[in-house]
């Protein structure tokens, strides 16, 4: 994953690192956990907040590492996998929960705006567009949300989500169209829209 | 620097809205304590009946996401 724990030409490709892990050094995979771990919680911060990023990480490594004898090692990047495997434990927490993904969206973050004058006026325009994508259809919000929020492709994106690469572009196309239609700004085409 | 307050489009603003915190090394250190748990369960053969962890590692694959069976199989475009 390009700017993510992006694999150098010097260093090993994930794919490596977990295919040794598999065959006698189970202790090549903490490399892998390191180049992840904090992408991956945030991922799962920004879905289902902090604390529960917190509980739930541990988890998703275990998982990891169970399956680790499945992955296939020409995918050098083990982010999309590691998204996926992060994907299922959200969702298992939020239906031992009992909530859903939108609620998380309304949990306070980080404050990314220094003036006030900006903080004003982007607080209300904040609350619109998390209404907007509280709107849309789960799979078209779970896709537009992986390219913006976890800076994946639309190829990645449709590895996290097992789907075919014409199936998330669509998703995402759908997502920003209605965005657009919704809050009437054009930016949100741009989204995703260079990888 | 300029007095003008910014404007951000529903994409910056869509962006914005996902930063959250660094998570605290400690958060980091512990997930990965767990880790080395089940892999010195693995070094020592414990294996799957005697780790503590067992009924959560010890995952059939088709228990796996949709996304980690697909690229078991060999399929992905990377």
């Amino acid at each position: 994953m390009a700017g993510r724990g992006a694999v150098r030409s010097d260093v090993e490709p994930d794919g490596v690192l977990i295919e040794r892990s598999a065959h006698g050094r189970p202790d090549a995979f903490v490399e892998v956990v390191r180049r992840h771990e904090v992408a991956v919680h945030g991922y799962l911060a920004r879905r289902a907040g902090r604390q529960a990023a917190d509980d739930l990480l541990a988890e998703v490594w275990l998982r990891a590492f169970a399956a680790r004898a499945g992955y296939d090692a020409r995918h050098g990047d083990a982010g999309p996998w590691l998204y996926g495997i992060a994907r299922n434990v959200l969702r298992e927490h939020w239906r031992t929960v009992g909530a859903d993904e939108p609620a998380a969206l309304d949990e306070a973050r980080v404050d990314p705006w220094d003036g006030i004058n900006a903080r004003l006026d982007s607080a209300e325009r904040a609350k619109a567009v998390m209404a907007a994508v509280r709107e849309l259809p789960a799979a078209e919000r779970e896709m537009l949300l992986l390219v913006a929020w976890e800076q994946l492709t639309p190829a990645e994106a449709a590895k996290v989500l097992g789907v075919p690469q014409g199936t998330a572009r669509s998703r995402l196309h759908r997502a920003r169209a209605t965005l657009h239609r919704m809050l009437g700004e054009r930016d949100v085409h741009e989204i995703g829209v260079s990888t | 620097m300029s007095d003008e307050p910014a404007k951000f489009g529903a994409g910056d603003l869509l962006h914005a809205l996902g930063k959250v915190q660094m998570p605290e090394p400690r958060v980091l250190d512990d997930a990965r304590e767990v880790l080395w748990s089940a892999i010195a369960d693995e070094m020592l053969g414990i294996g799957a009946a005697g780790g503590h962890h067992r009924s959560k590692t010890r995952r059939r694959q088709t228990d796996l996401p949709a996304g980690d069976r697909r690229m078991s199989r060999g399929g992905g475009d990377s």
